[in-house]
C-alpha cells in the first residue's frame, strides 16, 4: 500500500545525506511505526508520504498509486484516500471540534452520515463533551488528540501521524484502540515517532538512521534492498 | 467548505451590502442614461413636430407683398395653412415674453416689427423636411428678410444626442469593467479569508475544481442580488416618472418596448457580470508549488498572493 524506493535527499547542514537510497514498504492493513531521533528526517518523510511535498529523487507509491508523476487533480484524488496529522496540526480556531473533524468529509464530498460517524468516534475516545467547544479553547493534549481523530475519521486507506501520538496524554489509549480498529478494517497506519517504546498494536517497526530505513521489529514486511 | 458558498455573505453583511450597492449603481446609472436618451428623443420629436417655420419679411414689404407671398406659400403641397402675423401682433408677443418695462427700456414699438408668415405643415413630422428646405429657399427673395427653420436646431439636437449616446456607451463600458472588477476582488477576498479552511481541505483531497465552483456560485449570487435590487429601483423610478412627467417636461410620452427592456436588463446583466467575475476570480491561484529547494524538495501547498 505504501512503498518508497531509493529516496535520496542531501542534508542541509552535513556532508552525509539525509536520505541515502532509503527504501521501505508497508503492506495494506498494517500498522507500521517509523522511529528516528530528532533531525533524522521523519517529518520530511511524512511530508512526502502525505503529499504535502514531492521530490524527483524517489519512486513513491501511496495508496497503491505512483505519486511521483501525478498532476494536481491526481494528487487531490490520492489525498482523499489519506488521513494525515502533522506534528503541529492546523485548525479552524473559531470553529468547534466537531466542525474541524468534519473537514475530511467535506474535502472528500462524503456528507452522508458524516456527523454521526464523527459523534460516535468522539464518544468512543471520551471526547464527546468537547464536541461543540471552539478549538482555540482546547488544551494542547486535546488538540493533539483532535489531530489524530481528524486523520482517521472517514476510514481513509492510509493514516499518517507525525510525532503526535505521544502528546495525546490520557487519550492515547482510546486513540490507539481506534487506530487498531481502522487498521483491522483494512487501513494502513504509519506512525512517526521518536525512539520511544513502540505501540503494542504495531505490526512492524522501522528505524530511520543514517539515511536508511531498516526493520527493527516485526516480520510482516521487509524493506527493499538499498 | 464547511458552510454553504453564500453563507459567508451573512458573516460579512455590511461589506456584502457595499459591494452589491456599487453593483446596483453600476447597473442603474447606465439604465437611467438610456432612459433619459429614450425620453429625450420622444420629447425632442414631440417639440420639433410642434415647431413651425416662420418667414420674416423685410421692413419695406407692403401689405400686398405679404399677402401675395402668403397665398403663394399656402398653395404649396404639404402646407396646411399660413398665418399672417401683423407687426402689432409681434409687438404684443414680445411684450408677453419680455414684459412692459423691458420693452420700454429697449424703446420698442409696433412699427419696428416686420410682417411674418407662420407656416403650418400638414404633416408636422414627415412633411417638415421638404417644407423646411422650400422655406429656407425664400431667403433669397428680395422682400424676405430671414426665415426661421428648425434646421440648425435639429442638427444641434442630433449632435447632442449623438454625443450623449457615445457618452452613454463609454459609461456603460466603464460600469461593466468597474462592476466586474469589484465583484472579482470581493470574491477573491472572501476566498482569501477562508484560506486556512481551504488549505486544510486541499490537504484532505479537495480539488481546485470545487473551489472554482464556490467562486462561481458567489459571483452569480452577488450579481443576482444587484440585478434584482436594480430592477426594483428602476421600476420605482419609472412609476415616479410617469406620475410627474407632464409637470417636468411638459409632454407625456408612453412607455415603449425599449423602456421596459432597459428596466428588466439589469436583472439579467447582474448575474452575467457575477458569472464573469467568478471566471476571472478563478484565474487567480491561491497556492502554487514552490520552486525546487536546495534539497530537491518541492512544497505543494505554498501560499501565493
Amino acid at each position: 500500500m505504501i512503498s518508497c524506493y531509493q529516496l535520496n535527499v542531501p542534508h542541509p547542514r552535513a556532508e552525509a545525506p539525509l536520505f541515502d537510497g532509503a527504501s521501505f514498504e508497508v503492506e495494506a492493513g498494517q500498522w507500521a511505526e517509523i522511529q528516528g531521533t530528532s533531525g533524522s528526517g521523519k517529518t520530511l518523510l511524512f511530508s512526502l508520504l502525505s503529499l504535502r511535498s514531492r521530490t524527483q529523487n524517489v519512486k513513491l507509491i501511496v495508496a497503491g498509486r505512483n505519486a511521483s508523476r501525478l498532476g494536481s487533480d491526481g494528487l487531490a484524488e490520492i489525498r482523499k484516500r489519506i488521513g494525515s496529522c502533522p506534528e503541529e496540526p492546523h485548525y479552524l480556531e473559531h470553529r468547534s471540534l466537531i466542525e474541524n473533524l468534519l473537514l475530511p468529509f467535506v474535502a472528500r464530498g462524503e456528507h452522508k452520515g458524516a456527523y454521526e460517524q464523527v459523534t460516535e468516534t468522539l464518544v468512543r475516545v471520551g471526547m464527546d463533551e468537547l464536541a461543540n467547544v471552539e478549538m482555540k479553547n482546547l488544551s494542547l493534549t486535546e488538540r493533539s488528540a483532535a489531530g489524530v481523530l481528524r486523520a482517521l475519521v472517514g476510514r481513509p486507506d492510509v493514516v499518517l501521524l507525525d510525532e503526535i501520538l505521544g502528546r495525546t496524554g490520557i487519550y492515547r489509549g482510546p486513540l490507539e484502540k481506534e487506530l487498531a480498529r481502522v487498521r483491522d478494517e483494512g487501513t494502513t497506519v504509519v506512525v512517526f515517532a521518536l525512539t520511544d517504546p513502540a505501540s503494542r498494536h504495531a505490526d512492524v517497526v522501522f528505524g530511520l538512521r543514517d539515511g536508511v530505513i531498516t526493520v527493527d521489529q516485526g516480520t510482516a514486511a521487509r524493506p527493499k534492498a538499498t | 467548505m464547511i458552510q454553504g458558498a453564500t453563507d459567508i455573505f451573512l458573516e460579512h453583511l455590511s461589506e456584502t451590502a457595499g459591494v452589491v450597492g456599487i453593483l446596483v449603481l453600476a447597473l442603474i446609472i447606465p439604465a437611467v442614461l438610456l432612459l433619459v436618451v429614450d425620453v429625450g428623443a420622444d420629447v425632442i420629436e414631440t417639440r420639433m413636430s410642434a415647431y413651425r417655420p416662420v418667414v420674416y419679411l423685410d421692413a419695406s414689404a407692403s401689405v400686398e407683398d405679404v399677402e401675395a407671398l402668403r397665398q403663394e406659400i399656402d398653395n404649396w403641397t404639404g402646407v396646411d395653412s399660413v398665418e399672417r402675423r401683423e407687426p402689432a401682433d409681434a409687438y404684443e408677443l414680445m411684450r408677453e415674453r419680455l414684459g412692459d418695462r423691458e420693452v420700454a427700456e429697449l424703446g420698442l414699438s409696433p412699427s419696428m416689427f416686420p410682417y411674418s408668415l407662420v407656416v403650418e405643415p400638414q404633416n408636422p413630422v414627415l412633411g417638415r423636411i421638404e417644407l423646411i428646405a422650400r422655406v429656407s429657399g425664400l431667403e433669397a427673395r428680395g422682400k424676405v428678410d430671414s426665415v426661421d427653420v428648425p434646421e440648425g436646431r435639429a442638427k444641434r439636437a442630433l449632435d447632442f444626442f449623438f454625443w450623449m449616446l457615445v457618452g452613454t456607451g463609454v459609461l456603460i463600458a466603464g460600469c461593466v469593467v468597474l462592476a466586474t472588477g469589484h465583484l472579482r476582488a470581493y470574491v477573491l477576498s472572501l476566498m482569501r479569508r477562508q484560506y486556512a479552511e481551504w488549505r486544510l481541505l486541499v490537504s484532505f483531497g479537495a480539488s481546485p475544481r470545487e473551489f472554482r465552483r464556490v467562486n462561481m456560485v458567489r459571483g452569480v449570487s452577488l450579481g443576482a442580488m444587484g440585478g434584482v435590487v436594480s430592477f426594483g429601483v428602476l421600476l420605482g423610478m419609472l412609476v415616479l416618472w410617469r406620475s410627474y412627467q407632464a409637470d417636468l417636461v411638459g409632454v407625456t410620452t408612453s412607455g415603449s418596448v425599449s423602456t421596459w427592456f432597459v428596466i428588466v436588463a439589469p436583472a439579467i446583466i447582474g448575474p452575467m457580470l457575477g458569472w464573469t467575475a467568478g471566471v476571472f476570480a478563478n484565474r487567480k491561484r491561491l497556492t502554487e508549488e514552490s520552486g525546487v529547494d536546495a534539497l530537491g524538495i518541492t512544497h505543494l501547498l505554498e501560499r501565493h498572493g
